[in-house]
């Protein structure tokens, strides 16, 4: 037995195994010895000089150098085997990873290459000031003896940084000149605070999804001890605890769904509309106010809600801006008993004030509530052509907020017709104080309305 | 409103988006810069819910004129608004990169007032990251729907990678979800992204100093199961996809219920397990040589979800099998169920200088369940004698308890291995 001793870093070993190598001096008749004293059976091995290096293939040096990681002094003894192995057994040996030896050589470099993989991933610098300048500085608590390997990675990406990684094995120093090592240090000679991590942690707990806890995954990615350094793991108790109450106002934001699985007849739209909940302006108002007009009807008018006459009677558009349409459409020859008339709201949304119910708009949201009611009027009549007034109306049926003057009274193809036309409601008409202008904007409207013609 | 309130909101808005990965792109730090991008992705944190925090994902805004049922941001939600600056967002992403807790950033928007303006403000924050805060990190951005050509080619001259979401698997789906949309808007964007791909990746050729654009290519995220359409049209659309736009990867994302949800949407998500499933399929048809008529052949409108796809193609066509390990070429192996590509690799060299046993198919960790029944190897005669039999497939199916646990959605867009 020869006792080989060496400092526990991958070159002073490559140095006596070469020599031993050389001398063919079995595996199992090394002791591989890494600490300073010690005593152990056997005789001392004595340095010889050696001229040519036995021939290896450059493979087994790349796994061998990250192997050599390892946090275990077995790692020295199946490094020589394997070597040993190449050179008497079967050159190509690394190739085989069914073989026992190889297999735990895999495994190891995987562990130290994983370990590696997580200290690029964990190292988390905290911004120091130090003699006027500023020094980002890390802790970082490896499994394997890995300082060197990770060194350049971070050389690389923080190069015009200076920092310091501190390990308990060595301390790696960067000042955006040279890469420097020194010796390892305790944690706590890290510093405490930074200034950036209450916004980090204002991230790590909004991205989180309350509906899914997968701790066990968590830990097997993000592994207990190394949660010491990682600002964000104070937050993983308190995440986890919140998750319940966090998920209930979730679900109580939940709106229920109008959507019909089917096509209705124009009675059971009349009759489901009166149960629906997708929003509350029904609530409030007398009820829900259906569209009306012949069913096989070439053309729909969609408005943007019933108003207070009509929240009273129960008809679409028969109030004033009801009474201005029918005057608009007769100037064009039109019957408004030829058309469908509905709104793209089916409820009146109005506010108590100087003892009238005055209309305010439905928001975006009441609007996108109610589109499946009017898409089953869209499906039971199969317009010809579609005629939104104002808004509100275009936004149900495009999708998005559009601007009046950019969209008016030009034709296009939409997804519920491929003839759909854009006009002001009558009401914005109504609205002109100027009698001048409304005039003005009236038989612009009229004008328009030419164009369904 | 604090920048702290501005990001909490901004960024629970992005967290619907399902890319997450900076992989596929390296670029060495500039001397003296800060951020470089290795060849995979690094995941430097996990949330509970076992999901990766990789970017820092976030909106520049989550204002948006688009009613778009599927999307939290919608006009018609009533979520909190906040707009950060550009500044804000060049400040926030160096100060996280620079404390190593992200590779990079995923700034996508709502669209605040016009796709124009919007694109340009994203593109003004990865221009001021690269040139004046020499940042090399990862940079994606969203191309924002309906945002001009030009933009886009000036976009990918920072970023790494483009993407315009395809959002649903057929036009029908976009009319009813998100009227304001069209497949054909949203091609002709990745048109654009892919032909300046395709001019820089020519000009680069040429002259090594030619400006690189989005080397990491486009992605792009179709939402599933918000609408009735089958995993054949979304294979489908996903393969011309590939085929057309020469897209990386295509995302697929279970629809979720979001807060405030648009009552023109389903009720329920969709299983988990679809997603899961249709990863695979995309990872069959991408990496293991399958074509989509094999995994889903005419009469099939949606997979199996209690089979995985190579599975269910290999009971289809037993006649294939069983293969012998020792001898059958690469594309073949590929195809047995149960192993992956780098078990196909490691078989491959390991059978150069020996015969590959039963016993060595346990040590590589394959799924033995599966792969025993169709492969022969020297001892497993007894389980050959099944790949006739009908009980096969009962045998094979896999209980249900065991699925939500195993199969991680976000997991299986980064493996996908089958």
């Amino acid at each position: 037995m020869y006792n080989v001793r060496f400092a526990a870093d991958f070159e002073s070993w490559r140095i006596k195994a070469k020599q031993l190598l050389v001398s063919n001096i079995k595996p199992d008749e090394i002791n591989w010895i890494t600490e300073e004293t010690g005593f152990h059976f056997g005789q001392e091995w004595t340095d010889i000089e050696v001229t040519d290096s036995p021939r290896i293939p450059r493979e087994y040096f790349e796994a061998a150098s990250v192997v050599s990681c390892f946090r275990d002094d077995s790692t020295w003894t199946l490094l020589y085997r394997i070597a040993w192995r190449i050179l008497h057994e079967q050159r190509e040996l690394l190739k085989i990873s069914l073989d026992a030896d190889v297999r735990e050589l895999e495994n190891r470099h995987k562990s130290v290459m994983r370990d590696l993989h997580k200290m690029k991933a964990f190292v988390r610098f905290k911004e120091v000031q130090q003699d006027g300048k500023i020094l980002y500085v890390a802790w970082h608590r490896p499994d394997h003896r890995i300082s060197r390997l990770a060194a350049p990675f971070f050389k690389d990406r923080f190069n015009g940084m200076n920092w310091i990684i501190m390990t308990e094995d060595e301390t790696i120093n960067w000042d955006q000149k040279s890469l420097t090592f020194s010796e390892g240090v305790s944690s706590h000679n890290a510093p405490s605070i930074d200034s950036a991590e209450d916004l980090w942690k204002t991230y790590y707990s909004s991205i989180f999804n309350p509906a899914r806890i997968k701790i066990g995954a968590m830990k097997k990615e993000m592994p207990v001890r190394h949660w010491k350094t990682l600002p964000e793991s104070e937050l993983i108790t308190s995440l986890i605890d919140e998750a319940p109450e966090r998920l209930k106002v979730f679900y109580d934001s939940q709106r229920p769904n109008a959507t019909q699985e089917k096509q209705l007849t124009y009675p059971e739209i009349k009759e489901a509309l009166k149960s629906c909940r997708s929003c509350d302006i029904c609530q409030k108002a007398t009820g829900p106010v259906m569209g009306e007009g012949p069913l096989n009807a070439r053309i729909m008018f969609i408005g943007e809600q019933p108003g207070n006459e009509e929240d009273q009677i129960g008809t679409p558009f028969i109030g004033p801006a009801g009474q201005l349409l029918e005057k608009a459409l007769l100037k064009r020859g039109f019957n408004r008993n030829e058309i469908y008339i509905t709104n793209a709201v089916k409820g009146f949304k109005w506010i108590y004030q100087s003892s009238m119910r005055l209309h305010r708009s439905a928001n975006a949201s009441e609007i996108s509530a109610c589109k499946p009611w009017l898409k089953q009027e869209l499906n039971l009549i199969k317009p010809q052509i579609v005629v939104c007034l104002g808004r509100s109306a275009a936004q149900s049926i495009l999708g998005k907020m559009v601007k009046m003057e950019e969209v008016r009274g030009k034709f296009f193809s939409s997804s519920v017709c491929d003839k759909t036309i854009i006009l002001p409601h009558p009401s914005s008409i109504l609205r002109i104080q100027n009698p001048n202008e409304r005039e003005i904007a009236f038989n612009r409207f009229v004008e328009e309305l030419g164009l369904i013609a | 409103m604090e920048i702290k309130d501005k990001l909490a909101i901004l960024a629970d808005a992005a967290k619907y988006d399902a890319s997450c990965g900076s992989s596929g792109v390296k670029r060495k730090a500039q001397a003296g810069g800060i951020g470089n991008v290795q060849g995979a992705g690094i995941c430097h944190s996990y949330t509970p819910d076992g999901r990766c925090v990789s970017l820092l994902k976030i909106l520049l805004t989550n204002f948006c004129i688009f009613d778009c049922s599927y999307c939290v941001n919608r006009v018609s939600s009533e979520v909190k608004r906040a707009k950060f600056t550009v500044d804000e967002v060049v400040k926030l992403t160096m100060d996280f990169y620079k404390r190593n807790y992200i590779e990079g950033l995923f700034l996508s928007s709502g669209v605040a007032n016009n796709p124009d303006n919007t694109m340009e403000e994203m593109i003004l924050v990865a221009k001021k990251l690269r040139l004046e805060e020499k940042f090399g990190g990862y940079i994606h951005l969203k191309a924002v729907a309906g945002c001009s050509d030009a933009l886009l080619r000036k976009a990918g001259l920072y970023a790494d990678r483009l993407s315009a979401n395809i959002e649903l698997p057929l036009q029908k789906d976009l009319d009813d979800l998100a009227p304001a949309k069209t497949h054909s808007e949203i091609e002709s964007s990745m048109n654009s992204i892919r032909e300046s791909i395709l001019e820089s990746q020519e000009e680069t050729a040429k002259f090594s100093k030619a400006p690189v654009f989005a080397p990491g290519g486009q992605s792009t995220q179709m939402i599933v199961g918000a609408t009735q359409s089958s995993d054949r049209d979304i294979m489908l659309k996903a393969s011309s996809l590939y085929e057309n736009q020469n897209l990386k990867r295509v995302y697929y994302s279970a629809f979720s219920p979001i807060p405030d949800s648009d009552p023109n949407l389903p009720l329920v998500s969709p299983p988990l397990m679809r997603e899961h499933r249709l990863y695979q399929s995309d990872w069959l048809i991408r990496l293991y040589g399958f074509n989509i008529q094999e995994v889903l052949p005419e009469d099939h409108e949606n997979l199996n979800l209690e089979l995985d796809p190579k599975l269910s193609w290999a009971l289809r066509n037993r006649h294939l099998f069983p293969v012998d390990l020792n001898s059958a070429p690469r594309e073949t192996l590929l195809r047995v169920p149960g192993l992956g590509i780098r078990n196909v690799e490691r078989i491959i060299e390991s059978r150069k200088f020996r015969k590959i046993r039963y016993e060595d198919l346990v040590k590589m960790r394959v799924q033995i369940q599966k792969i025993k029944f169709f492969v022969s190897v020297d001892d497993n005669k007894h389980d050959l004698k099944l790949l006739d039999s009908p009980l096969l497939t009962t045998i094979l199916t896999e209980k249900p308890s065991v699925q939500l646990d195993l199969f991680d959605a976000p997991v299986s867009s980064i493996t996908g291995e089958v």
